[in-house]
């Protein structure tokens, strides 16, 4: 039946002129030929054409979707920086007893020094070790105001102590047993970096600040969230 | 890259007003998906705020590969689905109970025509018309392929306009899986 081709014809060139006007289909001569042609394909473009224009479509009331959105954000930072405080501040006390313990037990000479370092020496590094100590107990007491001090001091030590240890295993002047007295030293480090204020906790607005009273949080962010994304 | 593309990568990392930024902008979209699947308000707000809770956490996985839009959209429809199940209804069922919620005018007509499309022709029809996404987004939302994107949008077309000029559609011969190449 000839009626059978020209649906086909039709079916093709309607299919092709869809697509085209999204922007997805390529030039075709002859689809276009035959839309010019076909009196039935020429009435179903002036009904599309009818159609589009018309479907505006946008339901009315629409829920609060960011607010709801924004709140959980809110919980499960606030319970990432709240995890990340714990570890550290566990770090930080387990740092500060071994600390004090090696400190102590080096000033009453046990275990004794190694040959190398002489009475005088062994006093002044057990009071270095008793300092840093003494550091990571606030530290870890109340992290706010003495973690962000000792930081830097905490990575001074940790950072050229892991140099000379390093230095010493690899000549051979030491060994790796001897060198575990400074994991308090690098746990203590370690623990002061977890307590520091993230830099992404500063970002969300009126965030609570998850350890500590009220309002000792950080100061909100110079520029609040515009509600436009941010041009890079 | 575009600021809503720099603003996901950001939230990705944890920005905040980045997130609230990404949701603001994306946040009619996902309505407009959500209520074209679910065709219910109530259950269209549920889906929708579900996919944007479920993002707080599942941006942090956001690595770029699709468009954020095409990114939450796909993540519209996942929770349109499991809202669909937990209410026991089949989308195809739930079209038409929205159509008091319209903005009045000349255009509530033809909305009810959309509504009455079936599911996956309506799908694709709202996605690429009124979203305004590329076929082969929309593809990629759909989890199915571009030919058959093609395919549902002129079968959705063809519907409406016999719908709208009272003919019946001989259009529609239902070759709907054909997939491109």
């Amino acid at each position: 039946m000839s009626t059978d081709e020209e649906r086909t014809g039709c079916q093709a060139a309607r299919e092709w002129v869809s697509a085209y006007r999204d922007g997805e289909a390529f030039e075709s001569a002859e689809a276009a030929r035959h839309l010019e042609t076909c009196a039935a394909c020429g009435s179903w473009l002036q009904g599309l054409d009818g159609l589009t224009g018309r479907l505006r479509l946008r339901p009315a009331d629409q829920p609060e979707l960011v607010g709801p959105a924004l709140t959980a954000w809110r919980q499960v930072a606030a319970g990432r920086r709240h995890r990340r405080m714990a570890a550290g501040r566990a770090l930080l006390w387990a740092a500060a007893v071994t600390g004090l313990l090696l400190a102590a037990s080096r000033l009453v000479g046990i275990p004794p020094l190694s040959e190398r370092i002489s009475a005088h020496a062994g006093r002044e590094l057990a009071a270095m070790e008793a300092a840093l100590a003494v550091g990571f107990t606030l530290a870890a007491w109340r992290p706010r105001p003495y973690a962000g001090g000792l930081l830097w001091v905490a990575l001074t030590a940790a950072g050229l102590t892991l140099l000379g240890s390093g230095a010493d295993l690899l000549s051979g002047r030491s060994h790796l047993g001897g060198e575990v007295a400074h994991l308090p030293l690098l746990a203590g480090a370690m623990g002061l970096l977890l307590t520091q204020p993230s830099r992404q906790g500063r970002l969300v607005r009126a965030a609570p600040a998850p350890d500590g009273p009220p309002g000792s949080g950080r100061p909100p962010p110079a520029n609040p969230a515009t509600g436009r994304p941010t041009q890079q | 890259m575009t600021g809503l593309e720099a603003a996901a990568h950001q939230a990705a990392k944890g920005d905040g007003q980045a997130f609230e930024a990404v949701c603001r902008a994306l946040q009619d979209d996902v309505w407009r998906y959500c209520f074209a699947l679910a065709g219910d308000r109530e259950l269209a707000a549920e889906a929708a705020q579900e996919t944007f809770l479920r993002s707080v956490r599942a941006i942090r996985r956001f690595r770029g590969e699709a468009p954020v839009r095409v990114w939450y959209l796909t993540l519209a429809r996942r929770a349109t689905a499991q809202v669909l199940r937990q209410a026991r209804r089949e989308p195809s069922v739930a079209a038409g109970s929205a159509v008091e919620e319209l903005v009045p005018g000349p255009s509530v007509e033809a909305q009810l025509l959309v509504e009455q499309l079936p599911a996956e022709l309506r799908q694709a029809f709202v996605l690429t018309q009124l979203l305004g996404l590329s076929y082969a987004e929309t593809a990629s939302v759909m989890g199915c392929a571009v030919g058959t994107v093609r395919s549902r949008v002129f079968r959705a077309r063809a519907r409406l306009v016999a719908a709208w000029t009272g003919e019946p559609s001989e259009q529609d011969t239902g070759e709907d899986e054909r997939v491109d190449r």
